[in-house]
């Protein structure tokens, strides 16, 4: 998502542009926090924080075609911090069922 | 030192700031690597490794304040880590606690009746690391910086519970491990979210560079509706899921319910010691110009903390889980009086200081209880009950006056815990009074808890009936290291002016 932002922010249109993708954000925002907190699939929720990350990082990409580059920059800490969130989630998930769980919370 | 084109890289002032972080990493990456090479009978040695990679912090700590001491001035604010990182009072007095919090962390583990897994590798590693996270949080001046360490302390608190229990255990701590890995990042990620939205309004990562920014657009005006909206809801997510301001996550009870008192004293008191300076710098400084919008989501929560805290701790017959509701209802307390001090152009001195008197007698009460635990506790393999409590006056009266000293600071007694509680609840008073009345009210029902323990603990018929269960599996150290608590708890209640000072000084008012 990161990469098409930024595509899209340098093919022109910025400031309208950067609305729409506030708002995208915000709906994702949304939607993330929902699906972290109500579903109860494992997979399914950490997908939900991902989304929370990535309306985040989605934030700050089409911000940073107003403020500087800082917003990418800081985008792709988030990115990283997605990815440990995930390794860390398939482990707990994959030793929390070998241990004799169903694998749903 | 360094010198030429590097120096203005890496400056004194960010070695000085830095050593001992990169001492905590050093240490935890030893410790790691040492393990895969000693046998299973050996792990004493990570835990008095780990002390030394404390005590190695402790000592570049006290490098950095003496560097930053000035002859007229006194203590200097050191910036590093091109401003990053701000080496202040509030960073300082909350770092050495953190490691006197850590150290009796592995004090507990080393010397107590210790679960199999406490004391590995792992364990002694995401015990250091999280400890780093911590201190970055709170000296953390920058989204960037902030983020990343929340994530880490997340990750290695996770990890601290998952491995403190055997790998192939079919206990709950993967459950509990998952709570909070889920908790936690979420909790991460929505503040990721307002500080993007933070970002895209000033163009700054710096929290108190953003502060000034949106202080100047709030005053014209030009700060969109959305926004607010936005940042409203991200905040209640934080508020809610951030772990020690703890009232709609349920990993929390349910983690410290099994988990090893090593790992609650990490978890209950460490957190809160966290929570509140990172609460101040966001809230307090960064998001203080909407103040307006957080004020109602601060009472809202902090009610709802405070009333299924004080009531449900006294439905539970764990130990662990109403440490963990009475914890959840000191966080609502708290935050209302947090509350209190939102009322001008600049927080008020009242509230803050209440906070900041408040944190540590309830880390010191709440490190205690849990230490104390398994020494009441009837079976050693699992944690205790409130069942277990009954006529320990009886069978193991010193045991049982610690715990009262403890438990009284925690229900706002006179002593440590006391003069907190009393400078939120006159802070509270001040801005809303129906609110501090209603504080005070739910307060007498978390007291009201905390006396049933201590009656039943003198409970001479129990005692009579729990005649043949086992007497205390404690060690003459730990009792030591409890006493000690209990000792600070009283001579803080007992002369609370040099406190008071101390924080004033802390807060610079």
């Amino acid at each position: 998502m990161i990469p098409v932002a930024i595509l899209l922010l340098q093919t022109g249109g910025i400031a309208d542009l950067t609305a729409l993708v506030f708002a995208i954000a915000g709906g994702l925002f949304v939607l993330g926090a929902a699906t972290a907190l109500f579903r109860r699939d494992p997979l399914l929720r950490v997908m939900g924080v991902v989304m929370v990350f990535a309306a985040a990082a989605l934030n700050l990409v089409a911000a940073s075609g107003l403020r500087g580059i800082h917003g990418q920059a800081f985008a792709i800490f988030l990115a990283v911090e997605c990815a440990a969130l995930s390794v860390m989630a398939v482990a707990v998930l994959a030793a929390r069922n070998q241990s004799g769980k169903d694998g749903r919370s | 030192m360094m010198t030429g084109i590097f120096a203005q890289y890496f400056t004194p002032a960010d070695y000085l700031i830095s050593l001992p972080l990169v001492l905590l990493a050093l240490f935890a990456g030893g410790i790691l690597v040492m393990d895969t090479m000693m046998p299973r009978s050996w792990r004493a040695v990570n835990g008095w490794t780990a002390l030394m990679g404390l005590a190695f912090s402790a000592a570049a700590l006290s490098r950095a304040y003496l560097a930053s001491l000035h002859p007229d001035r006194g203590f200097v604010v050191m910036n590093g880590l091109f401003g990053t990182f701000v080496l202040d009072r509030v960073t300082l007095a909350a770092t050495v606690a953190l490691l006197v919090t850590t150290a009796v962390v592995f004090l507990i583990t080393l010397r107590a009746n210790r679960r199999e897994n406490e004391l590995s590798g792992a364990f002694c590693a995401a015990v250091l690391l999280a400890l780093l996270g911590m201190i970055c949080v709170v000296g953390a001046h920058d989204m960037v910086l902030l983020l990343v360490s929340m994530q880490l302390v997340v990750l290695a608190l996770s990890l601290l519970l998952a491995v403190s229990e055997p790998a192939n255990a079919t206990g709950p701590q993967w459950d509990a491990a998952w709570k909070l890995l889920i908790a936690g990042t979420l909790s991460t990620g929505a503040l990721a979210f307002i500080f993007s939205l933070l970002y895209a309004l000033s163009g700054q990562t710096a929290l108190l560079a953003a502060a000034g920014k949106l202080e100047g657009l709030m005053r014209t005006g030009a700060v969109p509706q959305q926004f607010l909206g936005l940042v409203a809801f991200s905040a209640l997510l934080v508020l809610g899921t951030l772990a020690p301001l703890m009232p709609f996550s349920s990993w929390s009870p349910f983690s410290l319910e099994h988990a090893a008192p090593s790992v609650c004293v990490m978890l209950a008191a460490g957190l809160p010691l966290v929570a509140w300076p990172l609460a101040i710098r966001l809230f307090g400084e960064t998001l203080y110009p909407i103040r307006a919008t957080l004020v109602p989501l601060f009472v809202v929560v902090g009610l709802f903390s405070l009333v299924v805290g004080s009531l449900a701790m006294l439905l539970q017959g764990n130990l662990h889980r109403f440490l963990a509701y009475a914890a959840a209802s000191q966080a609502g307390f708290l935050l209302l009086g947090f509350s209190g001090s939102f009322v001008g152009e600049k927080p008020a001195p009242d509230g803050l200081l209440g906070v900041f008197m408040h944190v540590p007698a309830l880390a010191i009460a709440l490190a205690g209880c849990y230490a104390l635990s398994p020494m009441v506790a009837s079976r050693r393999d699992r944690s205790a009950r409130v069942e277990d409590l009954a006529g320990l006056f009886h069978r193991s009266r010193f045991e049982a006056v610690l715990m009262t000293v403890l438990l009284a600071s925690l229900a706002g007694l006179p002593l440590a815990g006391f003069w907190g509680r009393y400078t939120l609840l006159q802070a509270l008073w001040l801005a809303h009074p129906m609110l501090a009345i209603t504080a005070g009210l739910f307060s007498v029902i978390a007291l009201v808890g905390y006396l049933r323990l201590m009656v039943r603990m003198m409970d001479g018929e129990a005692a009579r009936d729990a005649y043949g269960v086992p007497r205390k599996v404690a060690t003459s150290w730990s009792l030591r290291l409890v006493l000690t608590l209990s000792a600070v708890a009283l001579i803080a209640g007992a002369y609370s002016a040099p406190v008071q000072s101390f924080v004033k000084w802390m807060l610079y008012l």
